[in-house]
């Protein structure tokens, strides 16, 4: 569907994607292997659509922050590391609640934006969201 | 306003058939407390409107 785009598609083990393992993708997750592709691509999908909505092509999250779990003073809300770990893997002490600021690629608008997602280290990335818009 | 999840569930986004109360639209997307308990914004194309806030009549 994306070829072109392909390697600007990060996805962390969203199941409904037949490419790739349950939990991972099946390109290469070691940067140094791709030396073109020293960029950091994360999707934000839309669930009803499908569309996947990219931050804009050479941009990166900037400035993340750990606000809950795993290196955090925060606990995750109740039930959230379990389920995460049930639901995608890696272990619940592990899970954190991250965020960080992207420009997102809105149809051909561009967005900046404060993203959120949750993280662990040996699953990755998951569950991007939206939590504000930061260009009005 | 009340609106209806369409899409399918996700664990810690949001329940097909859900009702979630929009707490502002901003640029468009709804802005809501999702399952995971906090509030995020959602595009308007993954509800329907099953509840609009009335006018509070005066006098």
């Amino acid at each position: 569907m994306l070829s072109h785009n392909a390697l600007f598609l990060y996805h962390h083990g969203i199941k409904s994607r037949k490419w790739g393992e349950k939990n991972g993708p099946p390109y290469p997750l070691d940067k140094s292997k791709t030396k073109s592709y020293n960029k950091e691509i994360y999707d934000i999908l839309d669930h009803e659509t499908g569309d996947i909505f990219h931050l804009i092509e050479g941009s990166k999250i900037q400035n993340k922050k750990v606000f809950a779990g795993k290196g955090s003073k925060t606990p995750l809300h109740e039930g959230v590391a379990e389920g995460l770990s049930k639901q995608i893997g890696g272990s619940p002490s592990e899970w954190k609640h991250c965020k960080g600021l992207g420009k997102i690629d809105f149809y051909g608008e561009e967005r900046e934006a404060e993203i959120h997602w949750f993280e662990e280290t040996s699953v990755g990335k998951h569950k991007f969201k939206i939590k504000e818009w930061l260009d009005d | 306003m009340n609106v209806k999840f369409k899409g399918k569930t996700e664990f810690l986004i949001l329940t097909h058939n859900k009702i979630y109360e929009v707490l502002s639209i901003e640029r468009g997307w709804y802005r809501m407390v999702d399952d995971s308990g906090d509030d995020y914004l959602y595009p308007p194309n993954l509800f329907e409107i099953v509840e609009e806030h009335k006018e509070d009549d005066n006098g």
